[in-house]
């Protein structure tokens, strides 16, 4: 059986809109579930949803020369993500604050266990310090990471040069990386 | 694997892995909200090809979900006729498809208009949201304090409302906050499209309940939240001079002036009423009624004073 492309049904679905569900049933869960780690379940469900919304009103700007439209979905999603990018920096912070202190009585009875628990207790540092993070940065870094997308799908979702992407990616680690490496001071603010 | 990849790859928080159901209720609702934008838009032309790129006009959402052209910006009049055209088209199929919707809410008034525009028909709930659609819960929560509600009950109130789809549409003459939102009851699979029209000191006004039940509080108290069934009205506080009636009613897009006439008070003359449509939303006083009465006639008129469509019953 043959399967259609992302651009092949986006093509299609101008003669019979009913073909784009068939993108939709295709990615859905993909961005779904990268909503739902920048800011949880409850609002990721609204968006995933507003971000196909969208990408069928915006059909006609995908390009064809792209195969797949998942890049392109993740940087619609990303943008709708713009508007609660403070409930996202509120539940990195509200993470931090509860996770540090929490580490405390974890099960450490195998060989890496000190390695597991040096990185358990950074979670709260880290969580702090990519509330922290410029947008622009947090969402290169959380596409690259958490969706899984290499540098070139990252540029095309952000509408940048991969060459761009990787400053950025190469800033995000670098500032985090600091963040760790000494006190949190904002756990808590 | 960079280290800073490999923590922030094992970084999981509360709700950041969703449970089976949710999925099939989030994959459910994102299908159905697919369909109906999917055949509003089947009413309309098609927008061109793959490669075909179209001129973005007032509304329009970019590739991103961001506004193309901001607000107050201009648009050819060669685009705005033919934008009125569509509008003209899309709007009175609107108004035929859901002429006779009737609310079943014991706490709807008649209202001014029976046609109920789709949430694909309300440029308010497409545009950005702002810092002003943002303040509903703050909004409400100070109606709560000063209404006497518990914060438990008043938290159980926000829960429902899904935050990314609140709009700030308008503020009634008498104060009263006027929002759109979905709203999530418990139980119910789908989140409803609802009007919620907050109150500014958490008072019961004119005997209507001013939270609806269905929104989950035991007391009535803090905002009455509706069905969006095309519109209501109430009579206005008793320290309004001239008092009357305040009425309102969601508008499609493209509706820029609306006029309702009123049959009146027995022997007496019937009432005319225009009023401008801010946010998909028009509201006006109307000095000589007593009782909500639906209007006699309704005219809907878009912005080159075209008339859109013209109900009489």
């Amino acid at each position: 059986m043959e399967v259609c492309t992302d651009a092949e049904l986006i093509a299609a679905s101008f003669t019979d809109p009913d073909v784009f569900e068939a993108l939709f049933v295709r990615h859905f869960l993909a961005i779904y579930r990268y909503l739902c780690r920048r800011v949880g379940q409850d609002l990721a469900s609204d968006l995933a949803a507003e971000t196909f919304v969208v990408a069928f009103g915006r059909r006609d700007r995908f390009s064809a020369r792209h195969s797949s439209a998942l890049p392109w979905l993740y940087g619609i999603a990303g943008n709708l993500l713009r508007m609660h990018q403070r409930s996202e920096r509120r539940r990195l912070r509200a993470y931090a604050r509860v996770s540090s202190g929490a580490q405390i009585g974890l099960s450490a009875g195998t060989d890496d266990a000190d390695e597991r628990l040096d990185a358990l207790a950074l979670r709260p540092a880290l969580a702090s310090a990519l509330a922290d993070l410029s947008p622009s940065l947090r969402e290169a870094l959380a596409l690259h990471v958490w969706a899984g997308l290499s540098d070139e799908e990252v540029a095309e979702a952000l509408g940048c040069t991969s060459g761009a992407v990787r400053t950025r990616l190469s800033r995000a680690r670098a500032q985090l990386t600091r963040r760790l490496t000494k006190p949190a001071k904002t756990v808590g603010r | 694997m960079n280290m800073i990849d490999e923590l922030m790859a094992d970084l999981w928080m509360d709700g950041s892995v969703p449970t089976e159901p949710a999925e099939r209720a989030a994959f459910a609702d994102a299908t159905q909200r697919l369909r109906s934008e999917t055949h509003a838009r089947q009413q309309q032309p098609a927008t061109g090809s793959l490669s075909k790129s179209r001129r973005p006009t007032l509304g329009d959402l970019g590739r991103d979900g961001r506004q193309l052209i901001p607000r107050g910006g201009r648009t050819g009049p060669g685009l705005a006729v033919a934008g009125s055209v569509l509008v003209v088209i899309a709007v009175v199929a609107v108004v035929l498809v859901v002429s006779g919707h009737r609310s079943n809410s014991s706490h709807v008034h008649p209202a001014p208009s029976a046609h109920l525009p789709k949430s694909s028909q309300l440029a308010v709930l497409a545009r950005p949201q702002t810092a002003r659609d943002r303040t509903l819960p703050a909004v409400v929560r100070r109606a709560a304090r000063l209404g006497g509600l518990s914060k438990q009950e008043t938290q159980s109130a926000l829960s429902s409302i899904v935050a990314s789809s609140m709009r700030y549409t308008q503020t009634l003459p008498d104060g009263r906050e006027v929002f759109l939102a979905r709203v999530h009851d418990p139980g119910v699979h789908q989140p409803d499209l609802r009007l919620l029209i907050v109150t500014p000191d958490g008072s019961r006004r004119d005997g209507d309940p001013v939270l609806e039940s269905s929104s989950g509080l035991p007391d009535n108290r803090i905002a009455r939240i509706q069905a969006l069934h095309g519109g209501g009205c109430s009579t206005n506080h008793p320290s309004r001079p001239g008092g009357g009636l305040t009425v309102w009613n969601v508008e499609p897009n493209g509706v820029f002036r609306v006029i309702w006439q009123f049959p009146g008070q027995p022997g007496g003359n019937s009432l005319g009423i225009e009023t401008l449509v801010r946010g998909n939303f028009a509201v006006a006083t109307v000095p000589g009624l007593t009782s909500c009465q639906s209007p006699s006639s309704i005219a809907l008129i878009s912005k080159n004073g075209q008339l859109i469509a013209h109900t009489k019953r």
